[in-house]
């Protein structure tokens, strides 16, 4: 196909991944259910695999590929720690809307 | 085809090893014993733990400085130093841990397993000679506390820390990843040592350094953005205007050893992990990100001092104080110098002294149901209870860094290592800040030697341990303040790979 390069480049991942981590850090901002603020964090943290494999694969390399497993178990870990807190929470106030309480007064 | 086995440098984490071994074992003797009864030998068991692993930490001081897994953690004696402080939190949390929650009557076992494994955490954050390493132990350390944070009888307000912390603590965590993606992008390694080599540091404990970029054919503008993303991450953890919104919040709501834990240990860690970073990794950037550190440190100690002012609540009123004492250490780190490190590690462990002392004196004067933390429950305790008063007061003092005590060295050496890297200014709003502090530590002193008491309080259990841990920290911050010395030269010894 004419126009297009063989291989994408790697600043389209590296700008796939910013825009994706700037999705997920305003849906931390904006929103004001704990759930889906966590699922936004969920969502940064996956544009930097992105970034990490992407960058992996520029230098020929395996390590990026290889931090990007660390990151995913300690995700994992903290999913679970997290849902853990945020069911204990939705049981004693029947609901996880950060707004419900003052609970982010600064 | 034959695979051999890499050669495994175990003694090096030994320390650690023997902390995930006290941490599985105190897991699986609170299932066996699984009444309250059963608590007790887990928090000795603990602290029988961590005196091991202590132990080792100090037989190892005069081994050579190596990195070790892969050229993954550095056993230097900058790591043992870091050890024997948070071992030294840890033994004492426990003790408060114990004394509260037996007061409290809630007392669940889990408390000092996730406690070992924070500590792992916060050893592995000043080991750390790869920035991978940086972010496990810094995700050990928060998802740990995540939970310890949340740990009372009380449902509401610990809760709310608890949701807090994680949301912030996590989103700060993914700022943290970007950073180190970065910083891997524009140098090709993740080892703190050749990162420094790519940017053209001299040399040191440097491993293979396969895959890293030549010297000088480093993407900087990419590099830069992974530094200010580094900042953010680690900042968060140690409680830095503009990232401190959670800790007065948090530090309130957990229990008083979760809180004094927080303020003493995670600080210190998240200032190892920044001293390694930014003088391994960094060094010769230093005329770039020193100038915005010594902003952030400003607008720390400035912000810390001046909402201190305005708390009634003792817990929040010494959050806002340790972030004032988190800006006293970036000023080392501006510094970028030897001295400075070393200035960083003296007020580290005067700052444990301290604070842990003025946590103590506030988990004794608890009650169960009622943590008796307003400013005003001080009034008249020189006349109850004179020898914790005189403590309470020394601690304060401490803080405010009048001499003889070892805030006042402290502040000093962090200081004079600013004036020498020609931060004068920055030494300057320092000293300004610091004696604006000295009011509100003096109130404290003022209510409990010129108010009369409100009520005559009931006594209540003598709580050893913990006025044990007061008297020690009490004479160490005189002693410390009158002969700094010998910590001062452990302390260059530990930082002689800052050049």
């Amino acid at each position: 196909m004419p126009g297009f390069p063989e291989v994408v480049p790697t600043e389209a991942y590296l700008g796939l991944s910013a825009v994706l981590f700037g999705i997920g850090a305003l849906g931390v901002v904006l929103r004001k259910s704990a759930l889906t603020m966590f699922m936004s964090i969920e969502l940064m943290l996956n544009a930097v695999n992105l970034s990490l494999v992407a960058f992996g694969r520029q230098f020929g390399r395996l390590d990026g590929q290889v931090i990007v497993f660390f990151v995913m178990a300690v995700a994992a870990a903290e999913v679970a720690v997290g849902l853990a807190i945020i069911v204990d929470i939705y049981r004693s106030r029947r609901s996880v809307d950060i707004d419900d309480a003052s609970w982010l007064r600064g | 085809m034959t695979f051999a086995l890499p050669a495994l440098d175990w003694w090096a984490i030994a320390p650690m090893l023997v902390l995930v071994l006290t941490g599985c074992a105190t897991l699986v003797a609170e299932l066996v014993r699984g009444d309250d009864a059963g608590r007790a030998p887990l928090a000795w068991l603990t602290v029988a733990g961590a005196s091991v692993s202590g132990g080792i930490a100090l037989g190892q001081w005069d081994d050579p400085a190596r990195l070790a897994f892969s050229d993954m953690v550095s056993s230097d004696r900058f790591t043992l130093f870091f050890t024997v402080l948070f071992l030294v939190v840890t033994c004492v949390t426990v003790l408060f841990a114990f004394e509260q929650l037996r007061r409290e009557d809630f007392h669940p076992g889990e408390f000092y397993p996730l406690l070992a494994f924070s500590t792992i955490g916060m050893v592995l954050m000043a080991a750390a000679a790869d920035l991978v390493i940086t972010f496990i132990g810094v995700e050990l350390l928060s998802i740990c506390l995540y939970i310890l944070v949340g740990f009372s009888r009380r449902r509401r307000e610990p809760e709310e820390s608890a949701i807090k912390y994680l949301l912030l603590g996590s989103f700060a965590s993914a700022f943290l990843l970007y950073g180190i993606a970065l910083v891997y992008g524009s140098t090709g390694t993740t080892s703190l040592a050749c990162v420094g080599r790519a940017l053209g540091a001299p040399g040191g404990l440097v491993g293979a350094c396969e895959g890293a970029v030549a010297t000088g054919s480093v993407a900087t503008g990419m590099l830069l953005a992974g530094i200010g993303l580094l900042v953010v991450g680690l900042g968060f953890k140690a409680a830095l205007v503009p990232f401190h919104s959670w800790a007065p919040d948090v530090y309130e709501g957990a229990p008083t050893a979760i809180t004094a834990f927080m303020s003493v240990g995670v600080k210190a860690a998240a200032f190892a992990a920044l001293l390694r970073v930014f003088l391994v990794a960094f060094p010769t950037l230093a005329p770039d990100w020193s100038v915005l550190l010594a902003v952030v440190a400003t607008v720390t100690m400035v912000t810390g001092n001046t909402v201190a002012l305005f708390q009634r609540n003792i817990k929040r009123m010494l959050g806002y104080s340790s972030i004032a004492h988190a800006g006293y250490l970036l000023v080392a780190i501006v510094a970028a110098s030897h001295a400075g490190a070393a200035s960083l590690l003296f007020y580290a462990v005067g700052y444990a002294a301290m604070n842990l002392g003025a946590f103590a004196i506030v988990v004794v004067l608890g009650r169960a149901g009622e943590e008796r933390v307003a400013i005003s429950d001080y009034a008249g305790l020189s006349q109850r209870q004179p020898l914790l008063a005189a403590l309470m007061a020394t601690f304060m003092f401490a803080l405010a860094g009048v001499p003889p005590t070892v805030g006042f060295v402290g502040k000093f050496y962090v200081f004079s290592a600013a004036v020498d890297a020609g931060y004068v200014w920055l030494a300057l709003a320092g000293l300004a800040s610091s004696v604006a502090s000295a009011y509100y530590y003096l109130r404290v002193v003022y209510q409990m030697y010129m108010v009369d008491p409100k009520e005559v309080v009931a006594s209540h259990s003598p709580h050893r341990w913990v006025s044990l841990v007061a008297t020690v920290a009490g004479f160490a911050v005189i002693a410390l303040g009158v002969f700094p010395g010998g910590i001062i030269g452990v302390a260059t010894a530990s930082t002689s790979f800052v050049r």
